[in-house]
Formats: C-alpha cells, structure tokens, sequence
C-alpha cells in the first residue's frame, strides 16, 4: 500500500439546479481516507452526505474540486470494479433467487470477470444466509435482504466498500446485530470503508474516525479519532471512552442547533453563523 | 461564477423552454412532412389534403363545420355532466351504506369493463336515433370511471388521519368534506382525463350511426357523398375538441390537486 | 394464500351477474313484448344456438384483424418505448404525435382509412393497430422506467452497459406491465376489429351488429353482441393466463 489516500476529496463542491434556483448540497469539502481505513461520515439529514457518496462512487460530478480514488477518478475507479456499494434499500431484483441477485455483478461484469471474484455460495455462507440460496426477495425478512445486499456488494472483492445508510430502515435490534457483522467481515477483508450514517452510536462502533459534516451546504465541521480498541463489541458501546466520544460527535452535529435555540432563549449570539439570523 | 457558467451551458435554454419546444417542435415537425410530401408527391387532396389549404378550407367552410360542432358539444358536455354526477352521488352512498355498497359493487365491477362504444348499437336499437342516444353513451361513457374513481377515493383515506377525525368527535359529514372528499380529488381527476376526452370521443361514435347531427354525423355524411375536404375538416376539427377536453381538464388537475404527490 | 379470497370475490361477482340475468328474464317475461329491444337472455341464448355456423364464419374475420392488429401494435409500442428510454428529446418530440393519433375518434378515421387502403382486411387491421397501440405504448414506457433510483445506482457503480441494465432489470421490470398493457390491448384490438367492420365491409362480427341494428333485429344483435364480448373475453384471458404463468409469482409480493 502507498502512502497516498486511498480516497482523497479536496474542495469538492456540488450545486444543483432546481426548480427554486441553484441549491449548493456539498461546499469546498476536503476529506482523505487511508487505505484500510473505516470512515464514518455523519451529518443531518438533507445535508448532502449522500451526494457526497455518489461523487466518490462516480455516480455524481462535482461541480468543483478533485477527487481522487486510488490514484485515478472515480469513473475509472468504477470501470476498474473497485466498489463495492449498500444502498439504504437493498434493491434485490424480486424476479432473481437470492444467489442470482448476489451473483448479478459477476454476469455483469462478463468476460471481464477478475480473477479476485468470489463464488455466491461462499459470500452468502458469509453473511449468514446459507440455505436460502433458492429464495426469492419476497420470502427474506428486510435483515435478510441487507445481508444479500452486502453479500452482493463483496462478490467482486472491492477494495473499497460504499455503505450508504446501510441499515437506516431496520430497526435498532437488527441494526446492531448487521454491524457486528459487517465490523466482522470488514476485520477480515480490511478494505477502505465509507460509511454515511444518521446514527451517532453506529458511527462510532464501526468507524475508525467520524466526519461530522455541517447542515447544507455539507463541509467538514469536525473529525473524531475512534480510538476504542479493536475488534470491537457492543460492550464497548456501555464504555466511558464510548460515552465521551459520542458526546463529542453529538456536540459538533448539534452545534448550531443549540446556539439558535440559545439565542431563542435569549442568551448572548455571539458566535451565531452569518446567514442564519432569519432561519426557523 | 465559472460553476453557474457550466451550468447554464449544460441546460441550454433551461430545461423546461428546451422540452416545451421539443414538445411542440414534434407536431410541427409533423406537420411539415406532411406539407412537403403532399406538396412534392401530388397527393390528391381526397387522400391527404395540404396542411396548408386546411386552414382557408375549414375558414370557409366554418359555418358547417360550426353547425356540428355544437351539437356534439352540447351532447357530450350533458353525457359529461350526468355520468359524473350519477358516479360521484353513487360512489357516496356506497361509501356511506355498507348494503348498498354490497349490492352495487358487485354489478358494478362486473359491468364496467363493458366498452361502451362498442355497445353503441345496442342503446341505438333500444333508444332509437337522436339525441339520448348520443348523451346515454356519453354519460355511460364518464359514469364508471367516475365511479369507480370515486369509490377508491373516498375509501383512500389515512386511517390514521381518520382516528384524529374520531378523536376530534367529528361527524360523519364533517369526515366527508373535510377528509374523503379532498382525499378522493386526485381519484376523480384522474378519472376525469380518462373521461372527458372518452365523453367526446362517445358521443362522435353515437352521432356517426345513430344522429343526423354533430361531427360524427358530418363525417359520415360527408364520406358516402364524396365531400371529402368536409370529412377531413370534420375529422380534425373533432380531433382538437377531444385534446382540448384533456388539456382543460390536466390544467384544472394542476391548478386543483398540486398538492398530490405524483401517482 | 390468496386464491381463497379471491375466489371468493369471483364467486360474488359470477352471483351478481346470475342476479342480473334472472331480474332480466323475468322483467322481459313479465313485459311481454313491449320491450322487443330487450329480449330475455333466453331467447338470445336461442338465437346464438341457432346462428352458430354464421358467427363461427364471422368470427374467422374479426379474429384475424384483431390479432393482426394486435401483434403490428404490439411491435410498434415496445420499439416505441425502447426509443423513448434511450432519448429523451425523441419521446418528447413523438409523445405527442402518440398522443394526437390516440385523441382521434377511430371510428372517424375509418372512412379514411378506407380510401387509403381499400375495403379488405386492412383498414380494419389499422383500426384494431389504432385502438391497442396506445396503452401498450403507456405501460411498456412506465414500466421500463419502472427501476428505482437506487437500482439504478447499483448499475452505474457495476458499470453496466445499457444493454445490460435493459435486460438484466428493465426488461423483467417492464414484464408485470406489459402483461398488464396486453390485457387492456387484446380486448381493444378485437373492439377495434369489430368497429372497423362496422363501415364498408360485408362480414365479421362488426358488419353484422349494424347490419341487425338497422333491420331492427334485436335478438341476432345481442347475440352478436355476446359473441363479441367473449371474443374480447378470450382475448383478455389468455394474457392474464400468461401472467399467471410467468410474473405472477414475484410480481405480487414486489409490488
């Protein structure tokens, strides 16, 4: 592994057009990720973490700024099948079998096929779904479906894995049980991660450092160091260490809201953010 | 700066003009072959007529052409009118009354998908030529869509906006108006884009074997006799009221529903 | 697991229609011929029994346009829709002209048709292309397009090529709603037959309904009437059938 980032972002910035005028979703945001790490990216909701995601994915195009996937652009990181990427909803065909839906990026990839691919049966033994290679979508339970769906996204052997609100429409049970073992296959491949969540508790069990990014338009607002030992477990969620750290995450998310709910109540506006006397 | 720039060249004229003309650029780009080939190829006019000698032909022949688009107007706005009357009072006592509910779906469901077109000859042998004919088949026409629009409205209601009704102890017609009624408006609206253009659509059927009035009569008047420019001119003058019908109504969907998500 | 309910459902609505036919037979009955546009469903049930041979011969016709017509929308529609996902200003440019061609009263057009192609099968053949095309164009459109975003985003992250993504998710996507297009078309297509027959033409189905109409004749009207409404039938059925067969395992759980 060279010294470079293994994804490097600097002053991306992405603007739509919109029916209402241009909207800025991501400003001059800088962020590199070291090879094998596992970042967490939290923010709002609407605050463009998602977009952010798709530039990397070359999905997107920044409308400014660089980014740089393992020393090329992201488009040619695509073409090279260098991600590995879980959507919110685990978008299973519903007319495939599970093992034909983990199997998809291998018919898609073809000919082309890398010699890295691993076989369906063996990544669904992974994920813990072994015996229900014949079912259909319909027949699994929304976990089940997110383990296919990460199943899917490893079958190419990526070296970098893109993790978009993974499990935000399971519920917290079910959660925690699919990040102990996304933190268990992730220890054993040790790709580079990027995972944009809303859960602080999440950001902070998986990742080896948290980005917490600013209402829209995104940028940087601060970055956590995780420093909880690995391998990591939901133990260590009832830690000191763990309480302190999310308390930081926490305290740079809610930064603004709780100088303008101070300033509602009256209190000194000193260090209020230009542009946001009118909000609320 | 540089970013709006790139933006502006990636949109061209913005997105809305650009599809806008493409829109419109599609009919007229129609229309012009159509001009050239009639043109350049000699095309007797009994079989395609110019484009261009459509507009002083119809400017001619305006009074005639007026005196049968009156008369499948009127019909087809009273066929309209009842179908969607009978179809929205229907589908509130259904919505209201569990046993009429079970006694008319049921029929309802079963009759609907009867194309009433095709029964046309049907209603003219039992209702003779004229004009109930030509409404019975407008209104039947405009009836179950509305119907049946109607009875998925009303019912898609919330239920949980329907407990805060209930909690709020409103009553029974308080729920109507302010909950399934506006509930049930795109429903209808939906129905009626279906309907208007098909209330038309009927009542041209109807004119054209069972009326000795209207549009559809001209135009078969117009084809045993051998009028042709008048057949052409009855045909695309019937034509436009029936993409008007569904233009008015898509606007007043717009302007009346905005706030439904897209379905 | 859902046949029970829905049988149940079909049981009701077959009640429905047998309430109907027994208050007709007996209103008829009971009006004695003063209704003669109304007969009883027995009399029509006769009159069919009896013209047999004649609505077999018409039919022969009315089916052949209709499935003509049919399979010429059919192919029109799809290649139709394949244009309009891949280009953008395509589909804006010729939805409209679909859109206009949809909007004019076929039965206006019939007598054009007939001097453009003659009294064959042909101008009838185009009534039945006129009267399907149009809802196979919708559906199979909407439901090539039917691919959520995030599919669609798992695709571009593959890298996929666009023959790919269409046959790999857009084509079985768009499956369940061409089925679904192809149950409004064929009924339309045989509708579309019968009403071409209606002007210019000596057989089919379509030529005797008027034919019955202007001799006021009541009882081989409806039976003719009921010959068509089956054929339409048949045409509806054999798709649902096909669906059954093939989408309907996945495609109600998806949706």
């Amino acid at each position: 592994m060279t010294a470079d980032p293994a994804i490097d972002l600097r002053g991306v910035s992405k603007r739509y057009l919109t029916r209402g005028g241009e909207v800025e979703a991501v400003s001059s945001l800088s962020l590199a990720i070291r090879a094998g790490e596992f970042v967490a990216v939290i923010g709002p909701s609407g605050c463009g973490k998602s977009t952010l995601l798709k530039m990397v994915a070359g999905i997107e195009t920044p409308t400014a700024g660089t980014i740089t996937v393992e020393g090329g652009t992201p488009d040619q990181a695509r073409r090279r099948r260098l991600f590995g990427v879980v959507f919110q909803d685990p978008v299973l065909l519903p007319w495939r079998t599970l093992e034909g839906n983990v199997s998809l990026p291998l018919e898609i990839v073809g000919s082309r096929r890398p010699e890295r691919a691993r076989s369906a049966r063996e990544l669904i033994e992974l994920v813990g779904l072994a015996g229900f290679e014949a079912s259909l979508p319909a027949q699994l339970s929304g976990g089940m479906k997110q383990r296919a769906a990460i199943a899917r996204a490893l079958i190419l052997n990526p070296s970098i894995l893109l993790l978009d609100e993974p499990f935000g429409a399971l519920d917290e049970y079910t959660r925690n049980q699919l990040n102990l073992e996304l933190l268990r296959i992730w220890s054993q491949s040790r790709v580079t991660a990027l995972l944009i969540t809303h859960s602080i508790q999440e950001a902070v069990l998986l990742a080896d450092r948290v980005v917490v990014l600013t209402p829209r338009p995104a940028r940087v607002a601060m970055e956590v160091d995780v420093t909880l030992p690995r391998p990591r477990q939901l133990a260590q969620l009832r830690t000191r260490e763990c309480f302190e750290l999310v308390g930081r995450v926490s305290a740079a998310l809610y930064d603004r809201l709780e100088r303008e709910a101070g300033r509602e109540r009256g209190e000194p506006a000193a260090a209020l953010a230009p542009g946001h006397l009118d909000s609320r | 700066m540089n970013l709006s720039a790139t933006a502006t060249i990636r949109h061209g004229l913005g997105p809305r003009l650009q599809s806008g003309l493409l829109k419109v650029g599609g009919l007229a780009a129609l229309v012009v072959v159509w001009q050239i080939v009639t043109a350049t190829l000699g095309v007797p006019s009994y079989i395609l007529p110019e484009p261009s000698q459509l507009g002083p032909g119809l400017l001619q022949d305006r009074n005639q052409i007026l005196d049968g688009l009156r008369p499948l107007l009127v019909q087809s706005a009273l066929g309209f009118a009842f179908g969607n009357a009978f179809g929205i009072v229907l589908a509130a006592l259904v919505n209201r009354f569990a046993t009429v509910r079970v006694t008319v779906m049921p029929v309802a469901l079963a009759v609907r998908s009867i194309p009433i077109v095709a029964i046309t000859p049907l209603i003219t042998l039992i209702l003779g030529f004229g004009l109930k004919t030509t409404v019975t088949v407008a209104t039947l026409i405009t009836f179950f869509p509305a119907f049946i629009n109607m009875v998925r409205g009303l019912a898609a209601v919330d239920r949980e906006a329907l407990q805060l009704f209930r909690t709020l102890d409103a009553g029974e017609l308080t729920v109507f108006w302010k909950l399934r009624w506006p509930s049930a408006m795109p429903y209808f609206f939906s129905a009626l884009k279906v309907t208007a253009p098909a209330a038309i659509l009927g009542a041209t059927v109807a004119e054209y074997i069972a009326s000795n009035s209207g549009l559809g009569y001209m135009i078969q008047n117009a084809s045993t006799n051998f009028q042709y420019r008048l057949m052409w001119e009855a045909t695309i003058v019937t034509t436009a009221a029936v993409i008007v019908a569904f233009a008015v109504v898509s606007w007043l969907e717009t302007m009346l529903v905005r706030w439904a998500p897209e379905r | 697991m859902t046949h029970l309910p829905s049988f149940r459902h079909w049981a009701r609505r077959v009640a429905a229609v047998l309430g109907v036919l027994v208050a007709w037979q007996v209103a008829a009955q009971l009006a004695d011929g003063r209704a003669r546009a109304v007969p009883p469903p027995t009399a029509i049930l006769q009159t069919l029994a009896a013209n047999w041979d004649l609505f077999v011969g018409d039919l022969q016709y009315t089916l052949l346009e209709a499935a003509a017509g049919f399979l010429i929308a059919v192919v029109i529609a799809v290649g139709l829709a394949l244009v309009f996902i891949r280009s953008r200003p395509a589909e804006l440019g010729l939805y409209n002209i679909a859109v206009a061609m949809h909007s004019i009263p076929f039965i206006a057009i019939v007598p054009i048709l007939v001097i453009w192609l003659g009294n064959g099968y042909s101008p009838k053949i185009a009534v039945a292309v006129l009267a399907s095309f149009f809802p196979i164009l919708v559906n199979t459109t909407r439901g090539l397009r039917a691919v959520d975003e995030q599919t669609t985003h798992l695709l571009r992250v593959l890298d996929a090529s666009w023959w790919q993504v269409l046959t790999k998710v857009r084509w079985p996507t768009a499956l369940p709603y061409l089925l679904t297009a192809f149950k409004v078309g064929a009924p339309s297509a045989v509708l579309g037959a019968t009403i071409g027959e209606w002007i210019g033409s000596q057989t089919g189905l379509g030529y005797r309904i008027l034919s019955a109409m202007f001799n006021f004749d009541p009882d081989l009207l409806w039976a003719t009437m009921v010959v068509s409404a089956l054929a339409a039938l048949a045409g509806f059925l054999l798709f649902d059938l096909l669906e059954r067969l093939t989408v309907g395992r996945w495609v109600a759980e998806a949706r």
